[in-house]
């Protein structure tokens, strides 16, 4: 243990001296801050008004419809401003207002929103229009002529403003929020895994290691170097998630309800920012023992970089399948992916709330800390041993050594 | 000359095998380190030196045999008790000078001060005291040297196992780290290192180790090494047929190393003790043989390095 953290601690030390290493430290941050200040100014600016596209819908009066959708017309021919009346024949966009006619009682009609609210010259001549029909119609079915009755006595149309929306979820279904945490995980990791492989492959190159594994075990080389990296990167990933998460709880950033406000209620989420540590903690362990192991077979950097494509093709590609977990489609599938170790992290940490079962869960991060403790003993043998010559040599050679 | 000891050794290694892909490796090594004495280990190129060395500290793990520290089989805390000192140096180069020796001490079970403390002794002791906060890599390539060599001491280690030590150190550079050497020595600490210096191994050491084919061809003192010199001479000539038919005729016989000097080639003429060496310079100008080289060999370490590399190299 005294040598593994030894180990660990030249490792952070080795970074930490760089100065490079606090830029990109503050770089999080500082681009946090920005986001942030950048999404609350567009929170604050007055919402740019919207051409609303109506739909009059009314299955009982046919006539008070007409009149309606003809008042509607007008409106819009008067606004200008891209008012649009959809005729019942044409398809209806998800984001159409209806505007439901109903008549409530004699000369009583009720006209409700559930979209934008109606602007004010549709409202008007809607208003003027439908109170006209509604007394005509009163006026013709008492027998009485139509100037002899006060429209405004017998006839009344009230026009309900749209329902206020609640407010929404900060996170709404929070799936940006969960993909700006795994994008900041993903990064970290890459980033991390990088300087894993630099701090091997530098040692193997300069003959460092060899005074190394004199006087320690090649398993605390290989956990004093993923303590040592892996604390580093955790360091950064907890700057960085800090950052968001006081740019979220900030008064000067606008939250709303979009993608903004999706990606800053995620960073607000203590419980999201835990987990995302938690992944990210047996993730680092799980590829860093496997890049070691690689790396130790690499004599040089150029054979280190080849030798490690494959791991980070696995990285590109859990990165895609969160990609598809965003975008839904062939994505939304995709949550028995969490039982392969290698997505675990990802996967876990993309999935609805609650998708995915603590059994589910307990599973993978077990089978990932079976994976990390098979790829620690594969990579401490080949740290030990030339591994190649080993594999390559004679069929049954056994450790029949007593040394 | 048979070697009789009674005090346990400080390193035993017995039929040690480890082979690589091809052949090489070493195929049977046996030597032993007795407390408190420097051993050298002298083999040619590729004769598998570093790779025992390397099973001894733990870097290779031999196919066979077995390796002693200090009368008990070897294990990781034993191994705690060697310093070492690879053939490839290699040490972090953006690090301290004084840091890196502590850290390598402090691995060894040194806490944090007494290891600075040993750092500091030991720069002192070589001259760096002045350097201490100089990183590595804006050290000469002989003050990285010593400064490796240190971190293998550090820790004040029992047994020091040193792979080729003065290879890239200046003559005084290796005066000074000889004398460091004395100086552990004079402590009770035991030293085996490899080498293809003769001369420093004849300084240094009270006894030698020839390795030779991955086997070992000797182990005992300088001078029991010394007798098995042969008689002969290390000649250049270019007329093959002629040298052959010359020593045949002194009884005789004639080595061919390989590689071509020029026309000529260099030969190992090994002569009956009757023959003396001007017996066959004669013989050679009789025949008008054109000789460009004619060193006798001497009845020293280096002799017998020839002679008992050559009987090993025949034998496989």
């Amino acid at each position: 243990m005294h040598r593994m953290l030894l180990i660990a601690r030249r490792e952070i030390l080795a970074y930490a001296a760089v100065p490079s290493f606090w830029v990109a430290l503050a770089m999080g941050p500082i681009l946090m801050v920005l986001g942030g200040l950048a999404a609350g100014s567009v929170a604050q600016r007055p919402p740019a008004a919207v051409a609303p596209r109506l739909v009059v819908v009314d299955a009982a009066d046919p006539g008070l419809k007409r009149v309606a959708v003809r008042a509607l017309s007008d409106a819009a021919a008067l606004e200008g401003r891209g008012l649009t009346v959809l005729q019942s024949h044409d398809s209806m966009p998800i984001d159409a207002t209806r505007v439901t006619l109903s008549v409530a009682g004699r000369g009583q009609v009720t006209v409700r929103t559930d979209g934008a609210t109606l602007p004010a010259a549709a409202q008007a001549l809607m208003r003027r229009d439908l109170e006209r029909t509604a007394a005509r119609d009163l006026a013709r079915a008492a027998g009485a002529p139509e100037q002899a009755l006060s429209a405004g006595d017998l006839a009344h149309v009230q026009l309900e403003p749209p329902p206020v929306a609640a407010p929404a979820s900060p996170a709404g279904d929070g799936r940006f929020g969960r993909f700006a945490v795994v994008v900041l995980l993903w990064m970290n990791l890459v980033g991390a895994l990088g300087m894993l492989l630099q701090a091997l492959v530098r040692e193997r190159a300069n003959r460092a290691l060899e005074s190394l594994l004199a006087s320690a075990r090649a398993s605390e080389i290989i956990f004093g170097k993923l303590i040592g990296v892996g604390g580093l990167s955790l360091f950064v990933l907890a700057v960085w998630l800090g950052a968001g998460a006081l740019v979220a709880a900030s008064p000067l950033v606008g939250r709303g309800s979009g993608m903004t406000g999706q990606i800053l209620g995620a960073f607000a989420d203590a419980r999201s920012l835990g987990f995302a540590t938690v992944m990210f903690v047996a993730a680092f362990a799980m590829y860093g023992t496997a890049l070691i192991g690689l790396g130790a077979l690499a004599r040089d950097v150029p054979a280190a970089q080849n030798l490690s494509r494959p791991v980070f093709g696995v990285l590109l590609l859990v990165f895609f399948v969160s990609l598809a977990q965003l975008t839904g489609g062939a994505g939304a599938g995709m949550s028995w992916l969490a039982w392969v170790p290698l997505f675990t992290p990802f996967v876990a940490l993309m999935a609805e709330p609650g998708s995915i079962g603590p059994g589910t869960m307990a599973a993978g991060l077990l089978e990932m800390a079976v994976a990390t403790a098979l790829c620690a003993r594969l990579a401490s043998l080949v740290l030990r041993d030339q591994p190649l010559s080993r594999a390559l040599a004679r069929p049954g050679r056994g450790r029949g050594a007593t040394a | 000359m048979e070697y009789v000891r009674t005090a346990p050794s400080a390193l035993k290694v017995s039929g040690l095998v480890k082979e690589y892909l091809g052949g090489r490796g070493v195929h049977d090594v046996s030597l032993s380190v007795a407390p408190g004495s420097v051993v050298g280990f002298i083999g040619a190129n590729g004769a598998g030196k570093s790779t025992t060395l390397k099973c001894i500290v733990g870097l290779l793990e031999p196919d066979r045999g077995s390796v002693e520290l200090f009368g008990e089989r070897v294990s990781f805390q034993r191994r705690q008790r060697l310093g070492y000192l690879p053939e490839e140096r290699g040490i972090a180069p953006k690090e301290r000078a004084r840091d890196v020796i502590a850290f390598h001490a402090r691995l060894k079970g040194f806490d944090a001060k007494s290891a600075y403390r040993a750092a500091d002794r030991l720069l002192e002791r070589i001259g760096l005291e002045g350097r201490t906060r100089a990183r590595v890599c804006e050290l000469s390539k002989g003050n990285a040297q010593r400064v490796q060599i240190l971190c293998a001491i550090a820790h004040n280690p029992d047994l020091l196992i040193l792979d080729e030590p003065f290879s890239g150190l200046d003559p005084i550079a290796q005066a000074e780290v000889q004398s460091l050497f004395s100086e552990y020595r004079s402590k009770g600490g035991a030293i085996l290192f490899s080498t293809h210096a003769m001369a420093s191994a004849e300084r240094l050491c009270d006894e030698v180790v020839i390795v030779a084919e991955g086997r070992t061809a000797f182990q005992g003192p300088i001078e029991a090494a010394a007798t098995h010199a042969e008689h002969g001479v290390f000649v250049t000539c270019g007329d093959e047929a002629g040298l052959l038919m010359v020593v045949r005729k002194l009884g005789g016989e004639a080595h061919a190393f390989p590689g071509k000097m020029g026309e000529a080639l260099r030969w190992r003429v090994v002569l009956p003790t009757s023959v003396p060496y001007p017996a066959l310079m004669r013989a050679m100008a009789e025949a008008g043989l054109p000789v460009q080289g004619f060193e006798p060999m001497r009845a020293d370490l280096e002799g017998a390095f020839w002679s008992l590399s050559a009987a090993r190299r025949e034998a496989a």
